[in-house]
């Protein structure tokens, strides 16, 4: 606190009164003692004394009265100015227009604070007197507060004021001028300091606001597509854009200063007379024309020219603004000629085409198209399909509509009933085009009159149904014959059904024979043999004789029926195979046993080989051949030898069985017969010798077909013949079908 | 003597066969049907029974079998006389029990040997 120390002690300091007091009565009692001693009888000097000390006492407490009354006063006008200046000062913190706020400077905790304070930061007195100045400072302006305070603390500046941001208490943001000073003295320990915060936050926000639309309006003239330049009243240019240099070429630095480059010389004239009526205030807009580029090429431009005011509104010049435009126009250009092309396809093209709009006015059409619909030279553009074409039936508008719509119709023949009473066959197409993505411009219609087509089609038709009649007529004919056909088939079946039957009783026929004749046979063989060989009693020759005459004809008689039998059986194919183990030496032993009579009776020597080989076949029938052919030999041999050779192919496993005689032998030109049915070779002989003429026609089919082998001769005649067979050793199932050729060999 | 059977509709066969067997030394019993030839088999045990397969009534066959089924007729030896036409029986003769067969016609002279071969085989058997 000051303290005014000239009114509270006007004469100077206590120490100062109290030091001239005792001087003055240390001399008064000096002196006033030796001039009393002088003047004053020495009787009177104790009276005197006393008086002197009465005086000075008096004078003490004159002196006392004066200055305690007069520091009482200067006190109590001391106190009231104090008291005074506290409501005043009081008045000033609490109604100031700014927030004020006492602040420890050590801690930065709000002291004190006023109303206006308060409604900056958004806090109440009692919150605040909590808080500290740096807890609600916008954390990028707190370096900066902080600083400014270590250096006021430091005695290295008085004061300061900074813009900072307060954080309110509901989270926004203030801005505020605060001015900070120092409540201490210089040389006092800094105790507390004083901020004042005025809120500039709608100035803040205004230049925020103001910079900002700037800003815009720079990058907006800055980035855009557009020249923008300014020029005086000369045509000097005093302001260029990047737009402008990007069309141009010329950099600001390079355009500024000069009357506008870009003006081509011939355009000069115009360029100041335009200036010119812009100083008069006019806007000129609109304007095409021709400017050129820094390279020296020509671009088309569009101008915009308008007055440059000052502040004062005058016109100091003139703002150009220039669109490069030569894109636009060559694109213009272009979309006119492909727009043209397009007419022309249309209306050039062979196809029935017509384009329309909303409204189902034309657009287009082609030639064909009108040549399709009689509709000769008229022009179509811009009138509706259903002025053209009235006679359109509603269901054809529909589809139109369904088009419009968005739909794509077609229909491959459709009657069109014409307004003269004829009618047109047509195929079609619709389908919507679009002006936009999503937006139908209209219909596009594709058709084509194929009257004549279908009226070919038609006759076609009819040629075909004619056509199907006649295939019907015919079918119908063929199918009698085929029934005819099928009777045939019929007749047929059953004539085979009947030779069928015919050779089942064929077969029943041969079966029965063969027993019904046999048995009688039996009889005849049985009883002339015994009778011969004198069982029941002696005979004479005579009888003797006719005996064996019997014997030998029933003899025959019986392998007749029997080759009979075995023939029909092996043409039918029924001749059964029993193939069985045996030995060969035991079947050629029979062999011999029986013929060896008959050989020795006729004087023929038989010679059968004596060996033991085991084999299997069909050995009945492989008796059955071999009985035929020995028996052959001795019919025809009348002299000599008859003999058996057999031998063994260990490697194709067959057997060769070799019948050798000395007989009357075969012509070659005969030997081919030799094997056929009922053939008997002619010969001297054979008139004389029995037999069947089956023999060998059923040795060979036996051979070959039941034991899968082959026979061949070899003869000589005059001198004998070699009939030898050759056939599997082992007669297994698979060699079955095996077919083995007969072959003949002549011996010459 | 040894008493053979004979099961023979046909006379004239009869007469050979009987010829055959009497010249053997065979004292011959005769059956001219199937069933006479099963009765007389079980009633007189003969040393052997020559079977014509060939019967009015039930077959040989069918004879065999009946005898091959009684208690007496089962180790008398049966030798079948088959037709020739009758040739792929054979097994079904054997099937029924025949010792052996020989066909018709048949030589007299030789066929008392091939009647013992085939009992003879048996007998060894």
């Amino acid at each position: 606190m000051k303290r005014d120390r000239t009114v509270a002690f006007p004469s100077g300091s206590p120490l100062r009164i109290v030091l001239g007091y005792t001087l003055f009565g240390a001399l008064w009692i000096l002196l006033s003692d030796k001039l009393m001693t002088q003047l004053v009888p020495t009787g009177l000097l104790g009276a005197v004394s006393i008086a002197k000390g009465w005086i000075f006492i008096a004078f003490t407490a004159l002196l006392l009265h004066f200055l305690i009354g007069r520091h009482t006063k200067i006190m109590a006008k001391l106190t009231a100015d104090a008291q005074e200046k506290e409501a005043l000062f009081r008045s000033l913190f609490e109604q100031a227009a700014v927030g004020v706020a006492q602040i420890d400077s050590t801690t930065g905790r709000f002291v004190r604070v006023n109303r206006r304070y308060c409604e900056i930061v958004g806090y109440s007195r009692e919150e605040l007197e909590s808080l500290d100045f740096q807890t609600i400072t916008h954390p990028d302006d707190l370096a900066a507060d902080l600083e400014n305070m270590r250096r006021m603390v430091a005695g290295e500046i008085l004061e300061f004021s900074v813009e900072k941001r307060y954080f309110r208490k509901n989270g926004e943001l203030v801005w505020v001028n605060l001015t900070v000073s120092p409540l201490w003295a210089p040389h006092e320990r800094p105790a507390w300091h004083i901020a004042m915060a005025e809120d500039i936050t709608k100035r803040k926000r205004a230049e925020g606001e103001l910079h900002e639309a700037l800003e815009k309006l720079r990058t907006i003239l800055q980035s855009a597509p557009l020249a923008i330049i300014s020029a005086d009243r000369a045509g000097v240019v005093t302001s260029w854009n990047t737009g402008a240099e990007r069309i141009f070429g010329w950099s600001d630095l390079e355009a500024m200063g000069r009357i506008c480059p870009t003006v081509p010389p011939e355009g000069l004239d115009d360029y100041h007379a335009t200036i010119g009526r812009c100083l008069q205030g006019e806007i000129i807009t609109g304007m095409v024309g021709y400017r050129q580029k820094k390279d020296m090429t020509i671009i088309n431009a569009s101008l915009s020219t308008a007055p440059l005011l000052n502040s004062a509104g005058e016109a100091v010049g003139a703002t150009i603004i220039i669109e490069d435009i030569t894109e636009r126009k060559n694109t213009e250009n272009n979309l006119q000629r492909n727009s043209h092309l397009f007419q022309l396809f249309i209306e050039h093209s062979p196809a029935s085409v017509a384009m329309f709009d909303r409204d189902m006015k034309y657009i287009m059409a082609s030639r064909r198209f009108l040549l399709d619909y009689g509709l000769g030279e008229q022009n179509l553009i811009g009138r509706s399909h259903y002025d053209v074409f009235p006679e359109i039936p509603e269901e054809w508008r529909e589809i139109h509509r369904r088009c419009l719509a968005g739909a794509v119709e077609r229909s491959e023949e459709d009657l069109f009933p014409r307004l003269d009473g004829t009618s047109d066959w047509v195929r079609w197409e619709i389908r919507p085009w679009y002006e936009a993505p999503g937006k139908i411009g209209g219909v596009i219609l594709f058709s084509e009159v194929i009257t004549a087509r279908k009226l070919a089609e038609l006759e076609l038709k009819k040629h075909r149904e004619q056509l199907e009649v006649l295939v019907a007529e015919k079918t119908q004919d063929l199918q009698r014959t085929q029934l005819a056909l099928q009777f045939m088939l019929e007749d047929l079946n059953e004539a085979n059904e009947k030779l069928r039957e015919v050779d089942r009783l064929k077969s029943m026929f041969i079966a029965s024979m063969s027993h019904e004749l046999r048995t009688p046979l039996n009889s005849v063989i049985g009883f002339s043999s015994i009778m011969l060989n004198e069982w029941i009693g002696p005979l004479n020759d005579e009888q003797k004789k006719s005996l064996t005459s019997i014997l030998r004809s029933g003899k025959h008689l019986l392998s007749l029926i029997n080759d009979v039998i075995d023939v029909s059986k092996t043409e039918a194919g029924m001749l059964d195979v029993s193939s069985e183990e045996f030995e060969l030496g035991g079947l050629l032993a029979e062999l011999e046993q029986t013929f060896a009579m008959e050989a020795e009776e006729r004087g023929l020597s038989l010679t059968v080989p004596q060996l033991h080989l085991d084999m299997r076949t069909d050995r009945r029938r492989l008796l059955q051949c071999l009985l035929n052919l020995v028996s052959n030999a001795i019919k025809f041999t009348e002299q000599g030898e008859i003999t058996l050779i057999v031998r063994k192919n260990e490697e194709r496993g067959e057997v060769t069985i070799a019948v050798t005689d000395t007989g009357i032998g075969i012509e070659a030109e005969d030997q081919g017969r030799l094997f056929q049915a009922f053939n008997r070779i002619h010969s001297p002989i054979s008139s004389r010798v029995p037999g069947t003429g089956l023999g060998l026609y059923l040795t060979k089919k036996i051979i070959v077909e039941i034991l899968h082998g082959s026979i061949r001769v070899a003869s000589e005649p005059g001198k004998g013949s070699t009939f030898s067979i050759t056939f599997p050793g082992r007669l297994e199932r698979e060699q079955k079908e095996q077919q083995i050729p007969v072959t003949t060999e002549v011996k010459s | 003597m040894k008493t053979v059977l004979v099961v023979e509709d046909n006379k004239d066969n009869l007469q050979i066969i009987t010829y055959v067997l009497q010249r053997a030394g065979y004292e011959v019993l005769a059956a001219e049907t199937g069933e006479e030839g099963v009765e007389l088999t079980i009633a007189r045990h003969p040393v052997f029974v020559i079977m014509d397969i060939d019967l009015p009534g039930i077959d040989g066959i069918e004879a065999t079998r009946r005898i091959r089924a009684s208690e007496t007729g089962s180790s008398i030896p049966i030798i079948a006389i088959t037709s020739y036409a009758m040739r792929g029986d054979s097994d079904q003769i054997m099937a029924a029990g025949c010792n052996g067969y020989f066909e018709k016609p048949f030589d007299p002279l030789t066929i008392m040997d091939r009647i013992h071969d085939l009992i003879g085989t048996l007998s060894k058997a």
